[in-house]
């Protein structure tokens, strides 16, 4: 059983029901409280990671193949846990524990509702820790869909607010069809190969039960069009999470019309599990040469139209809600940038740059609440002056922009330049590195736009905003993160690469074999 | 495949006494008069006021939808408790008796607690304080 | 499949249930669109039927007749003032549509029927039977999925909490 790899989920699922339970039996007038509660949990989770009865290495060598270790796996091998699972859990601890912070000025507006609130926000992060751990279609399938489902409701939170509740519903719509989108190309995969299971399981040296990675690695699963027509839907219901190009429409308004910590942690938080299940997914079938040589293009170019999209809609915006959501769109676009050249070096990239950039979103959102908290607006214009009237919010959200444009002395930057240096490791996929460099140039112009706004134009509020102080060290540690980072990101991209040599990805053709 | 032979007969035979039903009657009965204005709501014999598609609370819809989701849990518990009665299954050193119960525990417990939830939040209270 | 009597069953269930989806989607009345469903669920159920996965078919109708179409009844009821008729406006939508679901269709089709379809060696050797599955589900569900199983507690938790907050929002 080994349920105590699932010690940190377990401590989330607990603390979220703790929450929702203690929210019954307080008055109206005492919700505070639950805050902490709620932002305990996610630190007591990331403390749980450390623990070293979750140290467990990830692949062994088993007669002379390196196979999924047993010991790392739980429930019937449903649950996996290895670098990745590990390096992306602890993001989500951080992600959510961030949003919890932001968010306390915002619930006090909405005095009923917040154990809702908070606890869905915890299941929601139980859902993403499943998702980083996902080890057959089934338990993807249905961790997805806790994160997703929390989400509808966490965007049509403010009921009051008709944009609130029309983001839900578009949420909502787009979501139930990237969900059927995905159970299609599941069926398909299973119609292929017989298993949903990623890996098999061995009992007395007779296979009781069989796996893709084991069916793929044999050859007894032969690659054909429907097993590829199944791995391209389920891409693309993934890739609505992750906002790429078939099925990101709903991302501006969503953005715009959610409340602002929940577009932070969507932004943030739905993003990379849908990002994690598509590195894991890859994983599995990129033991199929041709299913590698199939995908590649088709990766790449939603790479680059994602990228298109993402960076030229955000040039007209003057809401800094949308303009961070075509933003993200944008950012998705590299990170697939990184998953479609798959080389080793492209997916650390891909890894480092998904740290990355937890922390440059949240502290740009961060920002977008406390001035909204002053200004009552999301308007660019009103953030006139920022640089004058209050310089920590103002440097903070300078950093965070300058790290997600990619400019040098920040993190995107060494992300940046991984996930496009990772493109010219293959010849086919160098277009891609030139559209990921062109991008690059885009992006910059609108987030100089914002920055030039805080700066250099005169402030329309005269009133001065009120940071506390909480949120003034979050700011000023992500702002030293995101340079630290920038400067010596060894200890990032170390761990990134050992983590991407561990997920076995076949190496790109080159005119080379596949492992 | 001969198993749902009867489970097929029964539903046409429902269909049919059913369609039998309204048909006959309206075969055979008299054709009432329609005009239009014998066809508007009765409100006491005077002209009417309100339209007579009356807006519902939206406390029905709540109710069909908690409905909804505890008859999944429903569904849920039957192959479980298929399972869990089968005695080869449930006496295997794994997965064992207990924890075959606990697994369902887990099941209900949380679902228990979104019940409580619900009570205490007065969500199912059809009567509604002014 | 073999078997006359099969066959006849699934091309039947399966006409119900694009007959009605098609009615669904192309009633102008809202009501006739919602007991179109109901027999698109119904269909479907029968071809759960004809599959052997006797538990499917009764779990669709107790779960989707009987209570997805129920709340969709009430949701109509819901509404303040319903158009009787809501037409689709241009009848160039439907070109459109048709088009694009002819070549999905097309294209699917002979992608599935191009594949050497998994089978179970079961159902190949021929000495598969019509078993009830319920025993079989709970099995697997306790053992293999068990993880999706404890998991979908969660989902259902989470829609519990979210319907009781999105539907009403009252003052606590």
């Amino acid at each position: 059983m080994n349920l105590t790899l699932l010690l940190p989920e377990i401590i989330v699922i607990v603390g979220g029901l703790a929450v929702m339970l203690r929210d019954l039996w307080l008055p109206a007038d005492r919700k505070d409280g639950l805050w902490a509660w709620a932002l305990a949990v996610p630190l007591i989770a990331l403390a749980a990671t450390f623990l070293p009865q979750l140290d467990v290495a990830a692949r062994i060598s088993v007669d002379g193949a390196m196979i999924v270790n047993p010991e790392a796996t739980a429930l019937s091998g449903s649950f996996y846990l290895d670098g990745m699972s590990m390096l992306l859990k602890r993001a989500f601890c951080v992600a959510a524990a961030l949003v919890i912070l932001m968010s306390r000025e915002y619930l006090s507006e909405l005095n009923r509702g917040q154990g809702e609130f908070w606890s869905l926000a915890l299941f929601a992060l139980s859902g993403m820790f499943f998702c980083a751990s996902a080890n057959d279609f089934m338990s993807l399938f249905v961790a997805l869909e806790v994160v997703t489902v929390s989400f509808f409701v966490l965007v049509a939170f403010k009921r009051s607010s008709g944009t609130s509740i029309e983001a839900g519903l578009k949420l909502l719509v787009m979501g139930s069809l990237s969900a059927a989108l995905m159970l299609y190309g599941i069926a398909f995969v299973y119609g292929a190969s017989g298993t949903v299971f990623f890996d098999q399981v061995v009992v007395n040296g007779e296979v009781t039960r069989t796996g893709l990675r084991d069916l793929l690695a044999t050859g007894q699963l032969v690659y054909s069009t429907e097993l590829l027509i199944g791995v391209m839907l389920i891409f693309l219901g993934l890739g609505f999470k992750t906002s790429a190009v078939p099925l990101h429409v709903w991302v501006p308004d969503v953005y715009q019309g959610a409340p602002t910590p929940v577009t932070a942690y969507l932004s943030v938080g739905s993003k990379l599990a849908g990002f994690v299940l598509m590195l894991r997914v890859l994983e599995v079938f990129s033991r199929s040469g041709p299913m590698v040589d199939s995908l590649t293009p088709f990766l790449a170019l939603v790479a680059a139209v994602t990228l298109f999209y993402g960076n030229l809609g955000a040039l007209p915006q003057s809401n800094i809600k949308r303009l961070l959501g075509y933003s993200s769109i944008g950012q998705c676009g590299y990170i697939l940038l990184g998953i479609a050249s798959a080389w080793t070096v492209g997916i650390s990239g891909t890894l480092f740059y998904m740290t990355a950039y937890v922390v440059t979103n949240l502290a740009a959102f961060a920002v977008v609440i406390l001035v909204s908290r002053a200004t009552n607006s999301h308007e660019i214009d009103d953030y006139s002056g920022l640089g004058r009237k209050n310089p920590l919010l103002a440097a903070a959200l300078t950093v965070a922009l300058l790290s997600l444009a990619g400019v040098p002395p920040f993190i995107g930057f060494f992300g940046k330049f991984m996930l496009i240096g990772s493109t010219f490791g293959s010849d086919e996929l160098r277009w891609l590195g030139l559209v990921g460099m062109v991008n690059v140039v885009i992006a910059l112009y609108y987030y100089l736009c914002v920055i030039k706004r805080i700066y250099m134009r005169e402030e329309r509020h005269p009133a001065k905003s009120v940071v506390p102080l909480r949120l003034k060290v979050v700011l000023a540690i992500s702002m030293a993160a995101l340079v630290i980072g920038g400067i010596a990101p060894q200890f990032l991209a170390d761990k990134t690469a050992e983590i991407a040599e561990e997920l076995q990805f076949a190496p790109r053709p080159r005119g080379g074999e596949h492992r | 495949m001969n198993d749902y032979l009867p489970v097929l007969f029964m539903a046409l035979f429902g269909v049919l006494f059913a369609t039998a039903a309204l048909g006959v009657s309206a075969l055979l009965g008299q054709r009432g008069r329609q005009n239009r204005v014998k066809n508007t709501p009765y409100e006491c014999g005077m002209p009417i006021e309100s339209h007579a598609h009356a807006r519902f609370s939206v406390k029905f819809y709540i109710v069909a939808m908690l409905f909804i989701l505890f008859d999944v849990e429903v569904v849920f518990m039957y192959p479980w408790a298929v399972s869990f009665g089968n005695s080869d299954f449930a006496r295997d050193a794994f997965p064992g008796t207990g924890l075959l119960l606990a697994e369902a525990a887990a099941f209900v417990v949380v679902l228990f607690l979104g019940w409580v939830y619900v009570v205490k939040k007065g969500v199912l209270e059809w009567h509604q304080e002014a | 499949m073999e078997g006359l009597g099969i066959q006849l069953a699934f091309y039947s269930f399966a006409a119900v249930t694009i007959g009605s989806a098609l009615l669904a989607t192309m009633a102008k009345k809202i009501v006739n669109s919602a007991f179109a469903l109901m027999a698109t669920f119904f269909g479907v159920a029968g071809i759960y039927g004809v599959l052997g996965s006797d538990f499917m078919a009764v779990t669709q109708i107790v779960v989707y007749v009987g209570g997805i179409l129920i709340l969709l009844c009430f949701g109509m009821l819901l509404t303040d003032r319903v158009p009787d008729e809501f037409r689709v406006r241009s009848p160039r939508r439907y070109v459109g549509a048709s088009i694009a679901a002819t070549l999905t269709f097309v294209g699917l089709a002979w992608a599935i029927s191009g594949t050497a379809w998994a089978r179970l060696p079961h159902i190949t050797d021929g000495s598969a039977e019509a078993l009830p599955t319920t025993a079989l589900i709970g099995n697997a569900l306790l053992t293999d999925y068990l993880l999706p199983f404890e998991f979908a507690s969660i989902v259902l938790l989470v829609v519990l909490v979210g319907a009781a907050r999105v539907a009403r929002g009252g003052t606590r």
